[in-house]
């Protein structure tokens, strides 16, 4: 009997998701816009980008260093001025993010083995494209003292063997784009389950399923299994698109990786079931679901690490169930996260399940008294 | 309709009467004041403390596996940087599934012939392991490990007294932002998504909630032009951006402690410039949008999105692919965002701010004149 209720309620709210075209389109092409945007242009690294360079020398060896440059792959052009005025307006005026300024004794000083030195002006504007820049500088820089200075006579008497494990070119891509398969289900999951009940408040059929034999158990369950199963059908689509258009390999466990996706989405539902006992309209709910999404987002090492918050927010972003999904998706895609750590990250999810989803039933039962 | 009005008298009276109706509602809608203060507060501060690209400590695990004095002095090296949290050991083992849980950003390895082939004359190997998960920070663990090797190398070399090699010294400055936060340019940078969410979200919902409540017949029924109908609905929304700019501008001077630099005039000419980009797109969506939903949707995916991802502050435009490079020039905030970092950062460099705003004007121009089309469109 209370199957036939749930599986009634389940099925009228996945007919009102898909039964409008223009909600139908709401479902479907976002998401899939978003992948593709996110996985071409959200890029941090700097590369194609111009660099300014006043030349004061007139010898070979500052020749042979800004011919390095232009090889450089990182960079689309090295602008040479003529004057430490036009190359600082050329920062100021944002043409280039940084200038290198060859000072007239360079060649000089090479051929004599004294040390030379070489100003690096960076644009602190942005600060964090210009600290890459600035490594990319340094290493070539330093090499080339290494082969025209020390060169034969001075052998490296020990030297720095690097491995990036887990993505070994450090791909941005192979980083970030895995991640969406949890946060775009998100977004689509907090939006439909906190509008639905918003929308049955606003248009007073909410009422109507209150003196439904419905229990408010059913009713919460009603409203969140279709949220689940939408939700899940986006992960799978994006993890087939993922894997197959971005030819990114899944190393760990496909069963591990749905378990946690579901625990998540359930602790999703928890929170927007949550707001939506908060809210009596559809635009309340919309306001109420970015208030809670932003700071989720922000806080969950999506955009920067967690460990560079500050102390006081850290507790915050560990409360946060992107923080410990985006860390299981990443692991189990990039480096086959045994069980026991991925069930370490697990439980604060279910955590956040219990706690939000027992607040919006005691909510609903206080409002039907 | 008794004695004719001087016209522009009465154009007057009526876009008086509309903008009082207007702030009436603004003011008295509790989710505008959400829209206003709340998020923009919001996002103020977690771009102010939550989001850093400034790693301050990198974990990283340092395997020693035969403890020698030579290895002694490169751990030493290691801790007199600021840049590490060391944790130590013989076993490399030790480390891997930290590495792997994401709790070390990265391992250094000394194997167990170091010393000895370092004193042979081999060259030895310092084997550096990062997380590859997390490029930004594996990039960071590397290249301060190379430092402090090259560091190490040289005192090395002066110890010994052998001829020191001569290496390029490079003394790197950052001009506006020496110490480096990237909280000074984030802040700026969102204080564009703020603009571009009262100008575009609140106001998509503002003509759009006229359709969706069936009060736009009336207000077609009025002697309102449509002219006037936009001029009222833009003053209040143009008004409450820019107290909002006023409260950011406050924040980001006292609270996140970022310079002002360039002229408060520049800053706020600049600013108004922009909103009034921001507010021509939220009206057109809303024109077009009969729905709050759907313009609600349209503004996130036209004017919210594209100002995240194409302004330059999060993501670098010159490193994309040459189409959406192209894209990003009809992104406002492309033009808004260095414009207000170099006004608070660098001062009032008109060479930035003046192509800007004569683009982000010519913008608004657009937006504005196809609004009126699709506006007077309706009224037929």
């Amino acid at each position: 009997m209370i199957w036939t209720r749930i599986s009634a309620l389940i099925v009228k709210e996945l007919l009102a998701a898909f039964r409008d075209p223009k909600g139908r389109f709401a479902l479907i092409i976002p998401p899939l816009l978003q992948v593709f945007l996110f996985a071409f242009a959200a890029t941090m690294e700097v590369t194609n980008v111009p660099i300014g360079v006043l030349n004061q020398d007139w010898g070979a060896q500052s020749q042979q260093l800004i011919s390095r440059f232009e090889r450089a792959s990182a960079f689309s052009d090295v602008r040479r001025y003529d004057s430490a005025s036009a190359a600082r307006a050329a920062i100021d005026r944002q043409e280039v993010i940084v200038v290198v300024e060859i000072g007239q004794d360079f060649s000089r000083k090479i051929a004599a083995r004294e040390t030379p030195s070489v100003l690096v002006l960076l644009d602190g504007r942005k600060s964090n494209s210009a600290q890459l820049v600035n490594s990319y500088l340094t290493t070539i820089i330093g090499q080339f003292g290494a082969d025209s200075i020390v060169n034969a006579a001075y052998a490296p008497d020990s030297k720095i063997v690097e491995r990036s494990w887990y993505n070994p070119n450090r791909d941005y891509r192979n980083a970030m784009v895995p991640i969406l398969i949890a946060t775009l289900p998100m977004t689509m999951v907090l939006m439909i389950v906190g509008m639905s009940v918003a929308r049955e408040r606003e248009l007073g059929t909410f009422e109507q399923l209150l003196v439904s034999p419905l229990q408010p158990i059913e009713i919460i369950l009603g409203k969140s299994v279709p949220g689940l199963i939408i939700g899940l059908a986006q992960c799978l689509v994006l993890t087939a698109i993922v894997m197959l258009v971005f030819g990114i390999p899944l190393l760990g466990s496909a069963l591990l990786l749905f378990l946690a996706l579901t625990v998540f989405l359930i602790a999703v539902i928890g929170i927007a079931l949550f707001i939506s006992s908060l809210v009596s309209t559809q635009q309340q709910a919309m306001m109420g679901t970015m208030v809670v999404m932003m700071p989720a987002m922000m806080l969950s090492g999506f955009s920067s690490p967690v460990q560079n918050m500050p102390g006081w927010l850290q507790p915050l972003a560990m409360a946060n169930p992107v923080t410990h999904i985006l860390v299981i998706v990443r692991g189990i895609f990039l480096r086959d996260m045994p069980f026991w750590l991925v069930a370490e990250r697990i439980w604060p999810m279910i955590l956040v399940a219990v706690v939000t989803m027992a607040l919006a039933a005691w909510m609903f039962r206080r409002k039907i008294q | 309709m008794s004695a004719p009005r001087p016209v522009s008298n009465g154009s007057w009276r009526r876009i008086r009467a509309l903008i009082v109706k207007e702030t009436l509602q603004v003011s008295r809608d509790p989710s505008s004041f959400v829209v206003a203060f709340v998020l923009p507060a919001l996002l103020l501060f977690l771009f102010g403390f939550g989001i850093s690209f400034d790693a301050t400590r990198l974990k990283i695990g340092l395997v020693i596996e035969e403890p020698t004095p030579t290895a002694r002095e490169f751990l030493v090296a290691l801790a007199n940087t600021p840049y590490f949290d060391i944790q130590q050991s013989s076993d490399r083992r030790a480390f891997v599934d930290d590495l792997s849980a994401g709790k070390l950003n990265g391992v250094v390895v000394l194997a167990g012939d170091f010393t000895e082939r370092l004193a042979r004359g081999d060259t030895a190997a310092i084997q550096v392991i990062s997380d590859g998960s997390d490029p930004n920070t594996a990039a960071l663990v590397s290249g301060y490990v190379q430092g402090v090797w090259a560091t190490w190398r040289a005192q090395r070399a002066v110890g010994a007294e052998a001829a020191p090699p001569g290496q390029i010294e490079i003394h790197s400055r950052f001009w506006f932002n020496p110490e480096l936060q990237s909280r000074r340019f984030l802040v700026p940078g969102s204080i564009s998504l703020i603009q571009m969410m009262i100008g575009s979200l609140l106001t998509a919902l503002v003509v759009s909630r006229e359709w969706e409540r069936g009060t736009m017949e009336a207000l077609l029924a009025t002697p309102v032009r449509v002219v006037e109908f936009i001029i009222g609905k833009l003053v209040p929304n143009f008004v409450l951006g820019m107290c909002a700019m006023g409260v950011c501008v406050l924040a980001s001077l006292f609270v996140f402690d970022i310079p002002l630099r360039g002229s408060v005039l520049a800053l706020t000419l600049f600013t108004a410039i922009f909103l009034i980009v921001a507010l021509s797109l939220g009206l057109l969506i809303s024109t077009v949008a009969r729905t709050q939903f759907l313009a609600s949707q349209i503004a996130m995916l036209v004017a919210f999105l594209p100002g995240l991802y194409f302004s330059g502050f999060l993501f670098e435009v010159a490193s994309m692919p040459a189409p959406l490079r192209a894209f990003a020039r009809i992104v406002p905030a492309y033009y808004y965002v260095p414009g207000l970092q170099t006004i608070f950062l660098a001062g009032d460099i008109w060479a930035v701010i003046l192509p800007a705003s004569l683009v982000l004007f010519a913008m608004s121009s657009l937006l504005f004149a196809i609004t009126a089309k699709k506006t007077r469109q309706r009224l037929d």
